[in-house]
């Protein structure tokens, strides 16, 4: 290890030191991060602005961006809170069935769309609906957040990670639903049962009259043209991502295909809709990439690479390096957030590459271990740290989520999920090695 | 001076005062807030009867969710102990501290626009540190109407 690399190891671990501690915004912690790293790489001479601004992953951001701006026109029509109200009216007051439609129907959104997004639609309207049923609403919030994260992760598009993984593994729509799809959904109905049994308190059944009669289901889409078009327009965007590779385009520009038809339906008011981006989250992600390209410049992660690829060489190795990834993915998305975590790995994994190792397992191992992680604490996951903000302001007597509260809830179904998602690795082994 | 015919004359709002007396403050002279004083005299703030029932009465998820409440819904309001709690409470905790002032000299249209401008329905009049009163959209439009005849 020379000079070199040792400063970039040091802006990194400054930078995230500086993101973690909160200390200054994450998104300013990351952008002070990567003019240290490219003025110093410059000095040095390991980094050029060049390499800096080839290090951003276009795919990444562009992608995010078009599905934020996706969701920004279809949340005002109201097709949310359509749903939301459908499904407490079609629960027919029975908490169990609520729960367990409400968690469906935000893992299911979340597959597509940004489950930060849904869950900052649907956090709301679930107290609401619990309000109206007289109901702790306490159970359906962590339910909804730790399911949306699950979900989530099936998909190439349903979590950030998982488009970063996508794009720096080359991996297709199809070939992440197909490989993640089959363990997320038997991890998702492990952990429904498991939010059952230990929520069963609170989803005894109901004595009282029906009162999901009393939501005003006439009300909820504001816009049902615009609903219509944008609904086109996503039904396009998926379409074009279960057929991206066949088509040779990258899943960025089947997004921004769909955003382009939802604009020219939609017509809306630029100062609006752009004002709706998350635009502190996309330029986080961009000083990430740069930051970490600094150290990929520095020869760092390529030794870190050759290192690791003498331990993931023969099969048996290759699958304890996956668990062990995972289980590692898992315990750091606990405790801080996962994007930084992937943004290293995924240089790292691909370093392994290069030494002729077969990476596609560690992708899935990576994917599996951060999109689960982030449920065993309250912090682990922005869609967790919703839920509580929401259970905190309602006002409800018994709502509140304190951080304990979640541990005692979201340790054991990730650590259920996380077995459950290891023995379908472990026994298909040959399945993610393609 | 067309800004004086709609001047509607107020006490100020002070540290310590109850709620429930503000509040009664407001409704008496038919205004929708009024400033909160320092011990100087100087206005710091503004007690606003909006921001009491957005701070203690009416959950956010009702808010986003109002046009979803169906009219069979008859167990949402809260109870007259809870009000009576709230309204026993002092001001401080509610005292915004965007205040819209404007001097007496100044046009009705420059009200409207400052109305406008901070999402509000009621300006504090004040002359040379001194406070005069309220000056809310309707009673403008009432000086306005009476000037047509």
């Amino acid at each position: 290890m020379d000079l070199n690399m040792l400063i970039a190891a040091a802006i990194l671990v400054g930078s995230y030191a500086l993101i973690f501690s909160e200390v200054i915004h994450r998104t300013s912690a990351a952008i002070l991060g990567a003019v240290t790293m490219v003025g110093v790489g410059m000095l040095l001479g390991f980094y050029t602005q060049e390499a800096a601004l080839m290090a951003i992953d276009a795919n990444t951001i562009l992608l995010l961006t078009s599905m934020m701006l996706m969701v920004a026109m279809l949340r005002p029509t109201g097709a949310f809170e359509y749903t939301a109200v459908a499904i407490a009216r079609f629960s027919a007051n029975d908490p169990r069935r609520l729960l367990v439609y409400l968690s469906l129907a935000v893992s299911l959104i979340s597959m597509v769309l940004d489950n930060v997004t849904t869950l900052i639609v649907f956090a709301p309207l679930t107290v609401l609906i619990a309000r109206i049923l007289q109901i702790n609403p306490l159970p359906y919030l962590m339910s909804e957040a730790i399911l949306s994260n699950v979900g989530g992760a099936s998909t190439l598009v349903g979590d950030p990670p998982n488009i970063m993984i996508g794009s720096a593994g080359g991996i297709s729509f199809n070939a992440f639903l197909a490989h993640m799809g089959p363990p997320i959904a038997a991890v998702w109905l492990c952990t429904v049962l498991l939010l059952l049994l230990m929520f069963h308190k609170d989803l005894g059944p109901r004595r009282d009259a029906i009162r999901t009669q009393q939501f005003d289901l006439r009300n909820a889409i504001k816009d049902p043209r615009s609903l219509w078009r944008v609904l086109f327009a996503l039904g396009l965007v998926v379409t074009l991502f279960f057929s991206h590779h066949h088509m040779g385009i990258f899943p960025a520009f089947a997004a921004l295909l769909g955003l382009a038809v939802a604009l020219l339906l939609m017509r809306p008011k630029p100062e609006v809709l752009f004002g709706e981006i998350n635009w502190s989250v996309l330029i986080f992600f961009i000083g990430l990439f740069v930051i970490v390209g600094g150290v990929e410049a520095s020869g760092l992660l390529g030794v870190l690479g050759t290192s690791l690829a003498q331990l993931a060489s023969e099969p048996g190795k290759l699958l304890l390096t996956g668990l062990v990834l995972m289980w590692v993915a898992a315990l750091m998305s606990a405790v801080i957030d996962n994007i930084p975590f992937t943004v290293t790995m995924i240089p790292i994994i691909l370093g392994l590459e290069a030494t002729g190792t077969q990476v596609a397992p560690l992708w899935w191992a990576l994917a599996i271990g951060v999109g689960l992680g982030g449920n065993s604490t309250h912090i682990g996951a922005t869609a967790n740290l919703i839920a509580v903000a929401e259970a905190e302001q309602c006002g409800i007597r018994g709502a509140r989520i304190s951080p304990l509260a979640w541990m005692r809830v979201g340790v054991p179904t990730t650590l259920v999920g996380l077995v459950m998602a290891s023995a379908i690795y472990t026994l298909f082994f040959d399945y993610f090695l393609a | 001076m067309r800004l004086m015919k709609a001047l509607i004359e107020t006490p100020v709002a002070r540290q310590g005062m109850l709620i429930g007396e503000a509040l009664r403050i407001c409704v008496d002279k038919d205004v929708p807030g009024i400033p909160f004083a320092a011990d100087s005299g100087r206005i710091i703030g503004r007690f606003s009867v909006r921001n009491v029932f957005l701070h203690y009465s009416i959950p956010s998820d009702m808010i986003k969710g109002a046009h979803l409440i169906g009219h069979e819904a008859f167990h949402l309001d809260l109870s007259s102990d809870h009000y009576e709690e709230v309204f026993r409470r002092a001001i401080d905790s509610t005292i915004l501290d965007d205040a819209a002032c404007l001097a007496s000299t100044a046009q009705i249209t420059k009200a409207m626009a400052l109305m406008e401008k901070f999402n509000s329905s009621y300006l504090f009049v004040i002359d040379e540190g001194e406070y005069r009163g309220v000056v809310t959209r309707l009673g403008l439009t009432r000086v306005l109407l009476d000037e047509q005849g």
